[in-house]
């Protein structure tokens, strides 16, 4: 049953939605916004980035990478995706209560989807379909926390800090497409190098190796990791820019 | 998903330049430090100012139509991300699980025989089960060969096109052509030491294993363990199994899991005085049952309330008291059990274990003159069914036992056993053990009131395996 969930870069080009019409500025927008309401919705509903919120995102991620946008209602398929992450994750929240937390955060999606509760269950089988049942999902978080360890010449401050400002790009990564291009481990080297970056810490550099992270991941050069940041970054750009994140309005 | 370093599909993009100028972009070294900021303060980074709406297309979607529209695609296979349930030919019925009935059925294109447990819906106000995604999370996790082979997840067509009648699913397991209830229960299946070595073998590594995965099983038991044609034990039915928490997590309050798990003659004296911060130890329990039962043949304690199968298991393994578990005092049953009248609790009562295990432990078909008992397994034995969890092994001590590395050692695996087994025999065992006889009533039991699980009765359902009892 194992199943290849990473895709290449080209195919974020290609994809259901872009397909069908979308452009791919749109096409990100729209997975931000879901991405937003599984986040905001989950908050309300007391649910942790990790692992429920984190797993939440990467099915919704997944989905679209197999539907498009136009076809699949994205606060529906968001609401969906936080649902059946909740239960997998032993967390389980009814339908009824995630759906009336969506509801009190986005009046707009009342009016939308009268039959809210309804079309959240109808969708749960696309979704089941979708994910092939392949329901258990690598956070980055695990693979961060191995590397808590691995930098003897770091001050504790050093590497705690670092770490936790990882641990936040991380949980922002949720909002861009890197789960479904990227694996759980490679974020997390890619997004603890960017803390490093972005806090000035040079890691020593053990034996010969190119890049910290050659130990794990020999064949990774530093162009891709860069890229991988990149992807994250632009979200911060994007969020300023187009300020769609706000909290009162979804469409 | 695999943590496999560095796909190809990654690589190849990640050379042809999917966004021109990203590869030449710098990491931003100064001027971060309102990025760190906002990073460290955590949550979504906000703008506060809202208003333009960005262009977009603006399209309504009425999710009823597409789901209807999805589900008419679907049954015409136009979306190939789940086999359909019709790949399989169902041959026959034969067992009723947790949540559906159990069938035997044949892959049309393979030919390979496998168990489709159906999934049922139609009570279900929260949309798939979230036992069985328990269940399906967990054997995805669990590939090992002495563990129940998942092979995929079916759905079947919907009859009627509306968004309320939901699809069936099926789970689709490699079908197995016994359980070792069956097995033992069959007195023609005559088996010797090392066939009883090798089935432990088989059931330990599993379970260490499970254990090692974080994985409780939390229904141990013979009608639980499945042998396949090539002589293989699986552990089965992960309809109860749960994942749990290391037990050294930082001082953190344990959670407390439900007690009425574990099929009653398999539970172990904790559960049965309310134990609610259990371990794996359960499980290690179960396995003593089972290995008793490779020479009794039947299963040892068969009480009929938790209060006589206290009173079992007293007779047998000696009286449970803070001499032999420090802890006993501190269940919470444990004075309810012990205040009553009819003692739950019998004091006094001595360790017959092995005394009553020697006796069985004789192979009708070694001349008596070359009886002789096997210490090792007896020691084993002692130690599985120890009334205080923190005596007894681990899993993964257990398979490092004494016992499995004296001759006989175990084998690969017990093809021989199984090509005893006459083809009628065989043919009569097919639909009736493996995967069959999986009611856990004991879930629909109330509490203060345990009904006994397959209990002497005549009226056995359907199709259900029945345990024989001596």
């Amino acid at each position: 049953m194992m199943v290849d969930w990473i895709w290449s870069l080209d195919s974020l080009k290609a994809t259901p939605s872009i397909q069908a019409g979308l452009t791919k500025e749109q096409e990100l927008l729209y997975r931000r916004e879901g991405i937003k309401l599984i986040s905001e919705i989950g908050n309300a509903l007391n649910c942790k980035p990790r692992p429920t919120i984190g797993v939440a995102a990467v099915y919704f991620h997944r989905f679209y990478m197999l539907h498009s946008f136009q076809k699949f209602s994205r606060e529906v398929t968001a609401i969906c995706c936080l649902f059946l992450a909740g239960k997998v994750e032993d967390f389980p929240k009814k339908c009824k209560d995630v759906c009336q937390a969506a509801v009190t955060h986005y009046p707009d999606i009342y009016v939308k989807y009268q039959n809210l509760v309804d079309d959240v269950m109808g969708t749960e089988r696309v979704l089941l379909h979708s994910l092939k049942f392949d329901l258990q999902v690598g956070l980055p978080y695990d693979a961060l926390l191995e590397y808590k360890t691995m930098f003897p010449d770091m001050s504790r401050e050093q590497i705690t800090d670092a770490v936790q400002i990882a641990w936040t790009f991380i949980n922002d990564s949720i909002y861009t497409t890197l789960c479904v291009t990227t694996e759980p481990q490679m974020i997390a080297i890619a997004l603890l190098h960017l803390a490093f970056t972005v806090k000035g810490y040079k890691p020593v550099q053990q034996n010969m190796d190119p890049c910290w992270w050659s130990a794990d991941v020999s064949n990774w050069p530093q162009e891709s990791v860069d890229k991988a940041c990149h992807l994250v970054l632009d979200f911060y750009a994007a969020t300023k820019e187009q300020p769609v994140l706000n909290d009162k309005r979804l469409s | 998903m695999s943590s496999q370093p560095y796909t190809a599909g990654l690589h190849q993009s990640s050379t042809q330049s999917h966004r021109q100028a990203a590869p030449k972009r710098p990491l931003p070294q100064t001027g971060v430090n309102e990025l760190a900021k906002r990073a460290l303060i955590g949550g979504t980074p906000n703008t506060p100012n809202g208003g333009a709406t960005p262009n977009q297309a603006n399209f309504e979607i009425d999710v009823k139509q597409q789901l209807l529209n999805y589900q008419k695609l679907f049954d015409q296979s136009l979306y190939p991300y789940i086999n359909d349930v019709s790949a399989y030919e169902k041959l026959s019925k034969i067992g009723q699980g947790t949540f559906g009935e159990v069938f035997k059925a044949r892959c049309k294109t393979t030919g390979r025989m496998v168990a489709l447990k159906k999934i049922l819906m139609e009570n279900e106000k929260e949309g798939f089960p979230i036992t069985a995604l328990r269940e399906v999370k967990m054997l995805e996790q669990l590939k090992h060969q002495n563990i129940t082979d998942l092979i995929e997840v079916c759905s079947a067509k919907s009859n009627s096109a509306t968004t309320k009648d939901r699809t069936t699913f099926y789970l689709v397991f490699a079908f197995c052509e016994h359980d070792l209830a069956g097995l033992l229960s069959n007195p023609k299946v005559r088996m010797s030491l090392v066939h009883i070595k090798t089935m432990m073998k088989h059931l330990i590594t599993g379970l260490n294993k499970l254990h090692r995965s974080r994985i409780l099983h939390r229904d141990m038991k013979a009608a639980n363990v499945l042998i396949s044609r090539e002589g293989v034990l699986k552990l089965a039915d992960f309809g109860l199994a749960r994942p749990f928490v290391h037990r050294d997590t930082s001082g953190a309050p344990r959670p407390l899991y439900t007690n009425r798990v574990v099929t009653l003659w398999y539970r172990p004296p904790e559960l049965l005085l309310g134990d609610r911060q259990y371990s794996t130890k359960i499980d290690v329990w179960g396995a003593g049952c089972i290995m008793a039962e490779m020479w009794t043949r039947q299963p040892i304690m068969q009480g009929d309330t938790e209060q006589k199968q206290l009173q079992l298991i007293s007779a047998l393994c000696g009286s449970i008291n803070t001499q032999v578990w420090p802890n006993c005092e501190k269940m919470p049953l444990w004075n309810a059990m012990s205040q009553e009248p009819n003692s739950a609790l019998p004091q006094g009562k001595a360790r017959v274990l092995k005394h009553k295990m020697r006796a069985l432990m004789k192979f009708d078909n070694v001349p008596e003159s070359k009886q002789a008992t096997d210490e090792d397994a007896m020691n084993l034995l002692e130690v599985l069914l120890a009334i205080d969890p923190d005596k007894r092994p681990s899993a993964d001590e257990a398979e490092d036992d004494n016992w499995f590395f004296k001759e006989p050692t175990p084998r690969p695996n017990v093809g021989d056993l199984m090509d005893t087994i006459p083809t009628s025999q065989f043919e009569y065992t097919v639909g009736k053990g493996a995967h069959a006889g999986r009611g856990r009533h004991h879930n629909q039991q109330r509490p203060g009131h345990p009904a006994p699980r397959q209990q002497v009765s005549n009226a056995i359902p359907a199709g259900q395996y029945r345990d024989t009892i001596f």
